[in-house]
């Protein structure tokens, strides 16, 4: 619940292939070190992508999970260091 | 024999044992309301992947056999692949069923499309006896790697398909660190094959025709490939539907290519 008071939301939706990694990543670089991006993707293939690629460039996943019928929820903190 | 499953007759042969549903989408979609019998396939465990490397490699036979297994499903058994949205997602299934040389169809309509026509859904969630799945085939000739791909970008008997939004393949976007595409590739963006109507795919005579005008042609090698191998597997099976019969993928796609050194990029 905290994290979800404290972080930016991000709401990719009926999004697909490239459109969710390159909005995450996008997203990311606004933000400053250490806040937290709340995700919302309702592409499967998305909750394996987007970890991924933010791990890359070195943000950190806390958690994803999905929260109703194929919409899951990934929150990532933001490390632009 | 055809790759697609008539969705009227499965909907009339639902107790037929030879036939055993995968279906793809997330655990709860699943857990709300799915195929009587049909087994949920976790979408993680057709992959194999580290967080060191950009691609998501194929799950290795062993994996697909503990995956089976699990899922209690039988050596005799036929696999039919029910996907949703598009059914990108559902046709990376099918091809890494299919690469390693197991019966495997694909349900012709979306899972939403199934509801939508009052088809019989259950939200009973069943446990099935684990099984003993065992891969006797050989491996498929299905699936080629960056060195095959080089080796391929000026020879006129192949034609590279990059399967991803025209965007990507022109160098305007990039879902990794470089943009661009493989050399000589032609561009089919994936939604293309998608059918009408709840259709994975458009039919036969449309989806040949969008070929031909592209330029992929039945005497030519076809490879496909997309950012991480999804999309282009929706391409393999429309491919193959169609009666291509030497298609493969690039499966670790734009993602592996676009970070090797030395390797040319256009665009």
């Amino acid at each position: 619940m905290i994290m979800q008071q404290q972080s930016k939301k991000l709401d990719l939706i009926g999004q697909v292939c490239p459109w969710p990694v390159i909005n995450t990543v996008k997203e990311l670089k606004k933000l400053n070190d250490g806040e937290i991006l709340e995700v919302t993707v309702d592409h499967l293939p998305s909750t394996i992508n987007i970890p991924s690629a933010v791990k890359k460039d070195g943000h950190e996943v806390l958690s994803s999970e999905e929260t109703d019928e194929g919409v899951f929820k990934i929150f990532i903190k933001n490390n632009n260091d | 024999m055809s790759i697609l499953l008539d969705s009227t007759w499965l909907k009339e042969n639902l107790d037929d044992s030879n036939s055993v549903v995968l279906d793809i989408r997330s655990p709860r979609e699943y857990n709300s309301a799915h195929i009587p019998n049909s087994r949920l396939v976790p979408y993680d465990k057709i992959l194999s992947f580290t967080d060191s490397t950009s691609y998501f490699d194929l799950a290795s036979k062993e994996q697909i056999e503990e995956l089976l297994s699990i899922l209690g499903i039988n050596n005799e058994s036929t696999l039919v692949i029910c996907g949703d949205r598009g059914g990108a997602t559902a046709s990376r299934l099918f091809w890494s069923l299919a690469y390693y040389g197991l019966s495997v169809k694909f349900l012709d309509i979306s899972f939403s499309k199934w509801m939508s026509l009052g088809y019989p859904v259950t939200d009973k969630v069943e446990t099935f006896a684990n099984s003993n799945f065992v891969i006797n085939q050989s491996q498929l000739d299905f699936k080629v790697d960056h060195e095959y791909v080089l080796s391929k970008i000026n020879d006129s008997s192949s034609v590279l398909v990059d399967t991803r939004s025209p965007e990507e393949f022109n160098g305007i976007i990039a879902a990794g660190p470089k943009s661009g595409r493989i050399p000589n590739s032609k561009n089919f963006p994936w939604e293309a094959a998608v059918g009408d109507d709840g259709f994975i795919f458009k039919n036969i005579e449309h989806m040949n025709s969008l070929f031909e005008e592209s330029g992929i042609t039945k005497d030519k090698e076809i490879i496909c490939y997309c950012q991480v191998g999804e999309r282009a597997s929706h391409t393999f099976v429309a491919l193959q539907i169609c009666g291509y019969n030497n298609v493969k993928i690039y499966d670790r796609s734009f993602a592996d290519w676009s970070t090797r050194d030395n390797l040319p990029i256009e665009g």
